[in-house]
């Protein structure tokens, strides 16, 4: 049995009084692997991503990071083992790329002085050069483009740690050239570092070619869950997302055909 | 690439020197300017003579009332610009403007309420009204605050919380038929009638300020981040939201306490500092302060000189210019409109 990075425990959650969006939920995410969070739109997979970067507290239940109550985690102590990309972030117009990474390592800093230190220094230039974006390091956040802008979020949580990152629909606004990039590169930074990552996705496609595990939502709660190949099925799809589709076998790959 | 980018940061590097230097020694020509203005006319050299040379019954008279004045102007505007570069970053709005949004006011209502009850309390007064601006931030904070803040919000409930405290300290005012004259100098914000007691009082509050915002520059760096993003680097953005504005709360009402609500000032000066030295608070926080000195001084020069022998108030001055400055921000950002 695989030890899990993150666990819930029969966890709930609702924005307002009265309203459920996740109901009761149990979720696994197994260390040191790449997991996709699948589900329509409005099944809870950002809420669950946010419950587990700590955004929410969960109104019941309870997650467990390698074990550990997350709510017993101090805060920064938490940050430092647990990096998220957010789907919307504002940023000063006028940072450059290499002031921004170095907010990455905030965690590491006491709470009024930042004092950079060399090993600030390195995980940044480090987390840069992995994600190909030491080339712009110099430049102006708001001047990047849409692909080079997702890297260098990317090159920010790898410079807060590389022990486990969240990422949510982290290629939602980029062309397939700029997809492919960025989840290759999610890949060999699994790959490289052991990273445990929860993405949350929308391709299935993608799904099936990047990711180990897969959890499958609807409504709040778990449907699926496991390997790639057996979680997503035609029959899942439809139960799922309500469409008609076709999983086909093409040189050696699943792929998976809509209507 | 590398030396594109290379010669950039030299270049920005240049600027933000550039911005400093110049601004600290326009001060420095402003204070002899002020110095030199108004009914006595004496050279600098006459007045550098009569300080450390030989007494000078002139060079006294203008030590005793123009200095005093120009060291409140300049505190204060450190103070007030300061305030407003902070209050800014917490209510992640570039118009939140402690005078504008009734922080000042609600300071400045307590300050007038000690100064005309309680006189002998007057060195701890910048104390009192820090209490006034705490309440008023908490009532603008907790009303425009809905999930996110609302920019248009935030002015609306802060213009009706100013509008209900300046209200008040006008009414107690003309209740007293502006009997107590030192409540009344807050009140009409003038600072002509300033002694060196004022100049160490504000003093020793801007020097608490101040060691207060070096504890702040990292922080509203972090404040500028959006929630989710400061929230997953391991910041508490609730408490460093709380702990900046009790600073930024602070500066505002020590500058109220003595020099009476100051409306724009808080507004305008960062704006203009972040064209010219950026967003990071590091450089920005200070070079603001230095600005705010350099503008509330210029005012209320400017205020004294210009319809000679009578004075215009600092804060009509600073009303005037800085209300068509505030339509233009207004106008030039579609983000608030």
């Amino acid at each position: 049995m695989p030890e899990n990075a993150f666990e819930m425990h029969s966890v709930s959650f609702g924005y307002e009084r009265g309203t459920r969006v996740l109901k009761d939920i149990n979720l696994a995410v197994p260390a040191g692997k790449v997991t996709a969070l699948i589900g329509p739109n409005g099944c809870g997979k950002t809420t669950a991503f946010a419950l587990l970067s700590r955004i929410y507290r969960p109104a019941s239940g309870k997650i467990l990071f390698f074990g550990r109550d997350i709510s017993a985690i101090p805060r920064r102590e938490y940050a430092q083992s647990v990096a998220a990309v957010h789907q919307y972030n504002t940023v000063p117009d006028d940072m450059t790329v290499r002031e921004l990474v170095a907010m990455g390592r905030t965690a590491y800093h006491n709470v009024f002085f930042s004092h950079s230190t060399q090993a600030d220094l390195d995980a940044a230039e480090r987390a840069m050069e992995e994600t190909r974006t030491s080339a712009f390091a110099e430049r102006r956040v708001k001047e990047l483009s849409g692909g080079q802008m997702q890297r260098v979020w990317l090159a920010l949580a790898m410079a807060q740690t590389d022990r486990a990152l969240l990422l949510d629909e982290i290629t939602t606004y980029l062309d397939v050239h700029y997809q492919l990039e960025m989840l290759g590169l999610i890949r060999s930074l699994n790959e490289r570092h052991g990273t445990t990552v929860l993405m949350v996705l929308h391709d299935v496609n993608q799904t099936l070619r990047y990711a180990d595990h897969v959890i499958m939502m609807k409504e709040g709660g778990v449907l699926a869950a496991g390997a790639p190949d057996e979680v997503i099925t035609d029959g899942m799809l439809r139960e799922t997302y309500g469409v008609q589709a076709q999983i086909a076998r093409v040189s050696d790959r699943k792929i998976c055909i809509f209507g | 690439m590398g030396n594109e980018q290379k010669r950039r940061k030299i270049s920005g590097l240049v600027k933000v020197i550039l911005a400093f230097s110049v601004t600290a020694v326009l001060l420095i020509v402003f204070i002899f300017l002020a110095a030199a203005t108004g009914g006595i006319k004496v050279s600098f050299l006459r007045i550098l003579r009569g300080i450390f040379v030989e007494y000078d019954e002139e060079v006294a008279i203008i030590v005793q009332l123009r200095f005093p004045r120009i060291f409140v102007a300049i505190l204060g505007g450190m103070a007030m610009s300061a305030a407003g570069v902070m209050t800014q970053a917490v209510m992640r709005s570039p118009l939140a403007d402690p005078g504008i949004i009734g922080i000042g006011a609600g300071s400045s209502f307590v300050a007038v309420l000690v100064t005309a009850f309680l006189p002998s309390l007057y060195y701890l007064s910048p104390l009192f009204s820090f209490f006034g601006g705490l309440l008023a931030f908490a009532i603008v904070y907790v009303l425009s605050w809905k999930g996110g803040l609302s920019p248009v919000r935030l002015i609306l409930v802060g213009i009706a919380v100013d509008a209900l405290f300046s209200g008040l300290s006008s009414a107690f005012n003309q209740m007293t038929g502006g009997n107590f004259t030192g409540a009344a100098s807050i009140v009409e914000s003038n600072i002509s009638l300033k002694s060196w007691d004022d100049v160490v009082v504000l003093g020793i509050y801007v020097a608490i300020g101040a060691a207060l915002c070096v504890f702040c520059v990292r922080q509203c760096n972090l404040l500028a981040l959006s929630d989710r993003l400061a929230c997953s680097l391991g910041v508490n953005v609730s408490r460093t939201r709380l702990q900046v504005s009790v600073a930024a709360v602070f500066l505002a009402s020590a500058a109220t306490a003595v020099v009476g609500s100051i409306s724009f000032l808080g507004l305008i000066v960062p704006h203009i500092a972040r064209l010219l030295v950026g967003n990071d608070h590091k450089k920005l926080i200070p070079y603001s302060a230095l600005l705010g000195a350099l503008f509330f001084l210029v005012a209320d020069t400017v205020g004294r000189w210009i319809a000679y022998p009578y004075e215009i108030g600092v804060n009509i001055i600073m009303s005037v210019v800085g209300g068509p400055l505030f339509i233009v921000l207004l106008l030039r950002s579609k983000k608030y409109a």
